[in-house]
């Protein structure tokens, strides 16, 4: 599988890591319990078709991106640096 | 207490592992590849703060007379090299001053508006050139060094056998590698069993 990094071109998968899901939002700071925690920073379904994903370009840039991908074919439908995704999506990533 | 040099030598990790020679299948023609481990040098990283590239470009472009390198693009002066190294990040490095005296010029001049980094103990360049350099560095790197695609004053972070390395080309069909002190040896076995075919000499 190829990813698009914005920065560094197409680079083959071994150079990135992926967290998975990125549809997760961070609870609230005040409010989350452990259990919120817990879930948000490791609880990750593994879905079969679309899905976006946080990916690190761990060998590369070291920035992390959203990617819009199939788990079945592989296909990578776009690519965005998070910190991009952000400004033109402040609610977060969504379902 | 055992005595304390006052100025220590500086050793690479490859002292007494690069050993100059030639070695492979060189058959009286002059070796594929040469390798030759970069004498100590100052590298520092620079990475500006949220919202100051514009700044540290500014701050380029006054004290160094030149643009601060787009992604996967380097700069060079006189005597500075100035390579991208990740969104608002560079290397700044250089061959002509004492040790710590870049970082200290430079934590000056972008006081406030990046974060300087003195990684010249931690980072371990080769120089890699010769006829073959082009196909030995293709081998590790997934990056496209075709000649349309990657030329003099282009760089990029990638992977070479597993190893992150920082990868430019400093002329035509010169590269320097740079990887982590700590993966030097093991880069360096990787380099040289994949340079054997193109037979290669270590300056």
């Amino acid at each position: 599988m190829r990813i698009n990094c914005p920065y560094c071109g197409p680079r083959p998968n071994e150079e990135f890591n992926v967290l998975g899901d990125a549809t997760k939002t961070r609870p609230d700071a005040d409010k989350a319990t452990a259990q919120d925690w817990l879930d948000y920073v490791y609880e990750r379904d593994n879905p079969k078709g679309r899905l976006e994903e946080y990916w690190h370009h761990a060998s590369g840039c070291r920035n992390w991106l959203v990617v819009k991908r199939n788990t079945v074919t592989h296909e990578v439908y776009s690519v965005v640096a998070a910190r991009d995704y952000k400004k033109t999506h402040p609610e977060g990533v969504k379902k | 207490m055992p005595e304390i040099s006052k100025n220590p030598k500086r050793l690479s990790p490859l002292e007494n592992i690069a050993l100059p020679g030639k070695y492979g299948a060189i058959n009286n023609e002059t070796p594929g590849v040469i390798l030759s481990v970069c004498p100590a040098r100052s590298v520092v990283s620079i990475g500006a703060r949220k919202n100051m590239e514009a700044k540290v470009s500014a701050v380029f472009k006054k004290q160094y007379a030149l643009i601060a390198p787009k992604p996967g693009r380097s700069e060079y002066t006189k005597n500075l090299a100035v390579h991208w190294a990740g969104p608002e990040q560079w290397y700044v490095i250089t061959n002509s001053c004492e040790e710590g005296t870049l970082y200290d010029k430079l934590a000056k001049q972008f006081s406030g508006i990046a974060s300087i980094i003195d990684q010249s103990h931690g980072r371990v360049t080769i120089k890699v050139s010769g006829r073959n350099a082009c196909d030995l560095m293709a081998k590790g790197t997934p990056v496209d060094l075709h000649k349309n695609a990657f030329t003099k004053g282009c760089c990029a972070v990638t992977e070479m056998a597993h190893i992150t390395v920082h990868l430019a080309e400093i002329a035509d069909d010169e590269f320097e590698v740079s990887v982590f002190r700590g993966f030097a040896e093991s880069f360096w076995q990787w380099l040289t069993e994949m340079s054997l075919e193109f037979g290669y000499e270590v300056k």
